[in-house]
């Protein structure tokens, strides 16, 4: 099988080969630190990206404008990149990325998509989105009608053709959605908590933002849709923390689940089945929701807010799932990767619709030698795994 | 005559920020004294609300909304408290831990304090342990409560224990955590006498600690 094939697969629940050699992604900084601990540095990491910027990896797809840790994908020998299509599908044009306010020890700028994020100089963590061109419903008439035009216009690279032209004989999978959705994206616009608060006080405004960005997404991924084949579709959130989700499941019924209903049926009719959500935290709430919302698969399961892959496979059978390996239990050491490696592997090997790899970037307390261990093990579980399969 | 404190206390819960200030101007004219307007009113409905977000029946929004209510109430009633000595439950300097700037938990968690009664001193996001330390003789305070969103900035956190140790202040000041990565475990690994979970079990666990401290 190759990689296309065996993703298509998996992610419905039928027979595969083997599992993938895929990793969700990794902090720079700990590229960085495994370069001193005897990662061969061959391609290594640009000077200018800080330690806080997250490299993609294989399971999160090649994302637009995104640095990935080529070293490391070469090093452990992972198969190859799931790819998005470089579509644009936030502002454009895009806002001037520079710096509002500057005091010294902290700062805040403007990304291109217009949000607001402070951060600290050598953003050697993640950065907080703290407002937004968005406040009220005139700025979001003007954000619509200047930034979020349904046109392709723009918003496609110049290699496009020759982009479409590759894709028509690809082995890899390639989906659609960059780091966007109907809660992930109304966040850049407004920062969190104006967000939250605008809920209750312009409840018309939410809804128009919802349907409009159904709406506008559509229109976008129709005029992709005409020229390629589309393998899954992401939708990111974040909208959960480790006591669950930001809002409620009332609110997220009222409020987030028609855009879902309507974008998935849409990418269902044009042969995109595969739909996966990006969301941190406890997601257990929401996960009925995105079911009925038309989703097929959720990651990465964050073990430290409580998720467990192994009771989410027993609740949802047939929920595609990708992570849900514990990022601290590879830092601590062989014994607790053995441990966590063991306890849910091999069950969820068994059971189907799953791709194991840690549940979110793997962060600087992780040694080199403890990932290698840990990617080893995993591997010869994946083989195993298979072997089994096979004789069987 | 109306009850002004249920109303008070359900306009709080429900976050209804006018209904909240009409009440408070009706209370006051209608001779209810300030103290009562806030303990008996503005007080219950913030507790209520933290009661549903505990049992999972409330999210963040209405923690807000809530939140916002409240404040209003308590800045129509300033003038009026002003001049009397409102006992409050303790002073409590907050922060979000060096190396980090996520601050939506730690404002949650300051919100709620405020609206429980407690003094709460924000020293925003990325404080050193020095910071804390120097924070906490200054205003004499009698918890010190530092959010870490990240594996990596959880490690500071034992840095403000021995901060405040070699300041001389540890007797006096407990400290309690929270954040995505921490656990009671992780508390109590590192010495330190509170965990929340939430921003609603914060002040339980704000509480339970001033009195361990009495």
């Amino acid at each position: 099988m190759n990689t296309r094939e065996r993703f298509l697969a998996l992610m419905n629940f039928e027979e595969v080969d083997r599992n993938f050699i895929w990793e969700f992604g990794y902090w720079a900084g700990t590229v960085r630190r495994w370069y001193q601990e005897g990662l061969p540095r061959v391609k290594g990491l640009p000077e200018d990206i800080p330690d806080g910027t997250g490299l993609f990896a294989e399971c999160a797809g090649v994302p637009r404008n995104r640095e990935t840790a080529p070293d490391v994908h070469d090093y452990f020998q992972m198969d190859p990149y799931l790819v998005r299509v470089p579509l644009n599908i936030g502002a454009y044009p895009p806002f001037e990325v520079k710096v509002i306010e500057d005091h010294g020890d902290w700062y805040i700028w403007q990304e291109w998509d217009g949000s607001l994020r402070k951060e600290l100089p050598n953003r050697t963590t993640l950065p907080t989105i703290i407002g937004g061109p968005v406040k009220d419903r005139e700025d979001w008439e003007r954000y619509k009608a200047e930034r979020l035009r349904p046109s392709l216009e723009g918003r496609l690279p110049d290699n496009w053709p020759q982009l479409v032209a590759e894709y028509k004989t690809r082995d890899y999978p390639l989906g659609l959605g960059q780091l966007h959705g109907f809660f992930g994206t109304p966040r850049y616009l407004m920062g969190v908590e104006n967000l939250l608060t605008k809920y209750y006080d312009d409840p018309e405004m939410m809804r128009d933002m919802n349907n409009y960005l159904a709406d506008f997404w559509i229109a976008l991924f129709d005029g992709v849709l005409k020229e390629v084949e589309v393998d899954a579709a992401f939708i990111w959130e974040d909208m959960c923390y480790k006591g669950g989700p930001l809002i409620s499941p009332e609110m997220f019924r009222e409020f987030i689940l028609p855009g879902y209903k309507k974008l998935t049926s849409f990418l269902r009719d044009h042969g995109v089945n595969i739909i996966l959500v990006d969301c941190d935290g406890d997601v257990w709430k929401l996960l009925p929701l995105w079911i009925e919302g038309g989703v097929t698969a959720v990651y990465p399961f964050e073990v430290a807010a409580g998720m467990d892959v192994v009771e989410v496979r027993q609740a949802f059978p047939k929920l595609g799932m990708m992570g849900g390996i514990d990022k601290r239990a590879v830092a601590q050491g062989k014994e607790a990767i053995d441990r966590e490696l063991e306890a849910k592997v091999p069950f969820m090997l068994e059971h189907g619709g799953y791709i194991p790899t840690i549940d979110h970037m793997v962060s600087q307390d992780v040694s080199f030698a403890n990932f290698k261990y840990y990617r080893e093990k995993l591997n010869q579980l994946i083989k195993e795994h298979a072997q089994r399969r096979h004789r069987g | 005559m109306p009850d002004y404190l249920a109303r008070l206390a359900e306009g709080v819960r429900s976050g209804n920020q006018e209904l909240v200030v009409q009440t408070v101007e009706e209370a006051l004219n209608a001779g209810l004294a300030p103290e009562e307007i806030l303990s008996r009113g503005l007080v219950p409905g913030i507790q209520a609300l933290g009661q549903l977000f505990k049992d999972g029946q409330a999210y963040l929004p209405e923690i807000l909304i809530s939140a916002r209510a409240m404040k209003s109430g308590t800045e129509k009633l300033r003038p009026y408290l002003a001049s009397k000595d409102i006992p409050k439950k303790g002073t409590v300097v907050i922060g979000t831990v060096e190396g980090d700037m996520h601050d939506i938990g730690k404002n949650l968690v300051k919100m709620m304090l405020e609206s429980n009664g407690y003094e709460v001193h924000d020293l925003g996001v990325d404080v050193t342990a020095d910071s804390f330390a120097r924070a906490t003789r200054e205003v004499n305070a009698d918890l010190v409560a530092a959010s870490a969103l990240l594996t990596t900035t959880m490690t500071i956190i034992p840095d403000i224990v021995k901060a405040l140790e070699e300041a001389g202040l540890r007797k006096k000041a407990k400290i309690m955590i929270g954040g995505a990565p921490i656990t009671r475990e992780f508390a109590d690994e590192i010495g330190v006498e509170g965990y929340a979970d939430d921003c609603a079990s914060a002040v339980d666990e704000a509480d339970r600690l001033m009195k361990l401290a009495a």
